[in-house]
């Protein structure tokens, strides 16, 4: 028998194992490198917030960890959903890993024209999807000041067709992350929730 | 320039049908040639008549460019005639109109509107017929007194009042000060004195002597060689009495800033206006072609504006137009990742499980072979 003879093979039987191990070891370093993303975003605001507590208090150049080349400009808090976001100063790829960013070219909340704020749907956003009209988002900005933007509206938009005019009238808020919420693949649309300082 | 009667003739019934003949027959041709018009009417046939006065009326709806020449002809040969200046409409500018009669000794008549016309100029002929006061002279007896203005003293016709300006030596006593008027009234001498003692202080009387002075002052650029001189001496007066002159100006600073603060300064030529009423294509042909992009301009722009409501359709096209910020990609491969490796791992479990199977197989039927 053909069958038997093959698998008597001691080499055989060998080479099955090692291919069993190696994808394994690819489906745990998978898991380990989703776990990673998740727990570094996790530690990331934590120090973060640590970090921002102090610029607060007075101290200049903190770093949140010795070789971060990020700075934490405002944190974000929504009572309601009880959530809370430290905020970072640029939205390159790299920054976004570790909290929600301002979009560059934007204005700094509370200023004249429309803050823009991106964050990762599946990390620090992920709750942006249960914001209604008429939630309060208070934001700390770096000096300590309070102030606080009500919830206008939402809606999805590609990308590149936003339309959010930075230099717009009054102080508006718009928070964005990826949409569709639950899609594993990245796509061009993007959900926006837009908000109005009311004082 | 053509002239129709070289002197003044009586103003008959022959005279006049012929002046409104050469009126009608008249055709403008835009550009008004103010000079030689000026001068023809200043010729003075009769120079040391002193039975009649000669007023020359100096009338205008158009914009007067060369004012230096035309207050060098009226003051150099103004002789006995007085020049009334009328401005009709807003292009003649009032600083020449005023400063004109005054130098000729008249006034300046406006006409604000074609309508005001008739009435206006019937007000100026009352006062040109009536009886005039010629001949002023105005001396001050002891106190000195200098830069008196206008000078010389315009005649007074009737219900005028006479405003003389003039600055009085410091510290001198006013107590036995008199002004002394003089003048001829209908032929006969006249005369009159008034006491300064009585005389009350007043915060506008040095504006109006400063304003007085540099009008005077400026009307000595023309002879005067010294040009730097005169324009020192217009600003020291019009700095110590704060008014607005050719070399200064009051600058109200707004504080309140209305760019908004990240915007920076920007210089930009504007175009000027024309004065009201007039319209450009009547004043320069046709529209140049600077002119020509910058009413299509505004037309695109008028087009923009009038864009029907917001419908979808609308929306999308306003949006490709608006240059917009690009959102940042904001999804990690976090949750892809760990599902991807859990099926995986069940691949790789499904395959230990087949080797299980598989050798558990090989060995049962070997052990049965």
């Amino acid at each position: 028998m053909a069958m038997r003879r093959w698998k008597d093979s001691p080499a055989q039987v060998k080479l099955w194992r090692l291919l069993i191990i190696v994808v394994a070891l690819a489906g745990f370093s998978l898991i380990g490198n989703g776990v990673w993303i998740k727990a570094k975003a996790e530690l990331a605001q934590v120090l973060l917030d640590r970090a921002f507590a102090k610029t607060v208090s007075g101290e200049v150049d903190v770093r949140p960890w010795p070789w971060a080349d990020i700075s934490p400009v405002a944190r974000m808090s929504v009572s309601r959903l009880n959530k809370s976001a430290v905020i970072l100063n640029e939205a390159s790829g790299e920054a976004l890993a570790f909290g929600p960013a301002l979009v560059r070219g934007s204005p700094m909340p509370g200023e004249e024209g429309t803050s823009i704020i991106s964050g990762h749907r599946d990390t620090h956003f992920s709750w942006l999807r249960y914001l209604d009209t008429g939630d309060d988002i208070d934001i700390k900005n770096a000096r300590g000041a309070d102030q606080r933007f009500r919830v206008t509206g939402m809606r999805i938009a590609r990308f590149d067709e936003a339309n959010i005019d930075i230099n717009s009238f009054g102080q508006k808020l718009a928070l964005t992350t990826c949409y569709p919420f639950d899609a594993k693949t990245s796509g061009p649309l993007r959900y926006i929730v837009e908000a109005e300082l009311i004082q | 320039m053509e002239l129709l009667f070289p002197a003044a003739v009586k103003a008959d019934g022959e005279n006049i049908d012929t002046a409104l003949r050469f009126v009608r027959s008249l055709e403008a041709e835009g550009g008004t040639e103010m000079l030689p018009a000026l001068r023809a009417a200043l010729v003075d046939q009769n120079v040391s008549g002193r039975d009649t006065i000669r007023q020359v009326v100096f009338l205008t709806d158009g914009a007067i460019g060369n004012e230096q020449q035309l207050f060098d002809e009226i003051g150099q040969n103004r002789g006995r005639s007085r020049v009334f200046t009328v401005g009709i409409g807003s292009a003649p500018n009032s600083f020449f109109m005023t400063r004109a009669a005054e130098i000729g000794r008249g006034t300046f008549t406006y006409v604000g509107s074609e309508s005001q016309v008739g009435s206006r100029m019937i007000e100026l002929f009352t006062k040109l017929e009536t009886p005039v006061m010629t001949n002023l002279v105005a001396r001050f007896d002891g106190v000195n007194a200098s830069d008196v203005s206008p000078n010389p003293l315009p005649d007074l016709y009737a219900g005028e009042p006479l405003v003389i300006a003039a600055k009085l030596a410091a510290g001198g006593s006013l107590e036995n000060a008199k002004l002394a008027l003089s003048g001829e009234f209908a032929g006969q001498p006249w005369r009159v004195e008034m006491p300064l003692s009585g005389a009350a202080t007043g915060p506008g009387v040095g504006k109006l002597w400063a304003r007085r002075k540099i009008a005077s002052l400026e009307a000595l650029r023309s002879n005067d060689t010294d040009i730097n001189q005169v324009d020192r001496t217009i600003e020291n007066v019009a700095l110590a009495h704060h008014i607005v002159s050719r070399l200064t100006s009051l600058v109200a600073v707004d504080v309140t800033q209305s760019r908004p603060g990240s915007k920076k300064l920007d210089t930009k030529k504007l175009p000027l206006n024309l004065p009201d009423g007039w319209e450009f294509n009547k004043v320069m042909g046709d529209a140049s072609p600077l002119q020509k992009a910058s009413y299509k301009r505004a037309a695109n722009r008028t087009r923009q504006l009038m864009a029907p409501a917001p419908n979808a359709k609308m929306a999308r096209l306003v949006a490709a137009r608006t240059k917009s910020v690009n959102l940042p990609q904001t999804a990690t491969p976090a949750d892809r990742n760990i599902i991807a490796g859990l099926l995986i791992l069940l691949l790789a479990f499904m395959l230990w499980m087949t080797q299980r199977m598989w050798g558990g197989l090989v060995r049962a039927t070997g052990a049965r072979g």
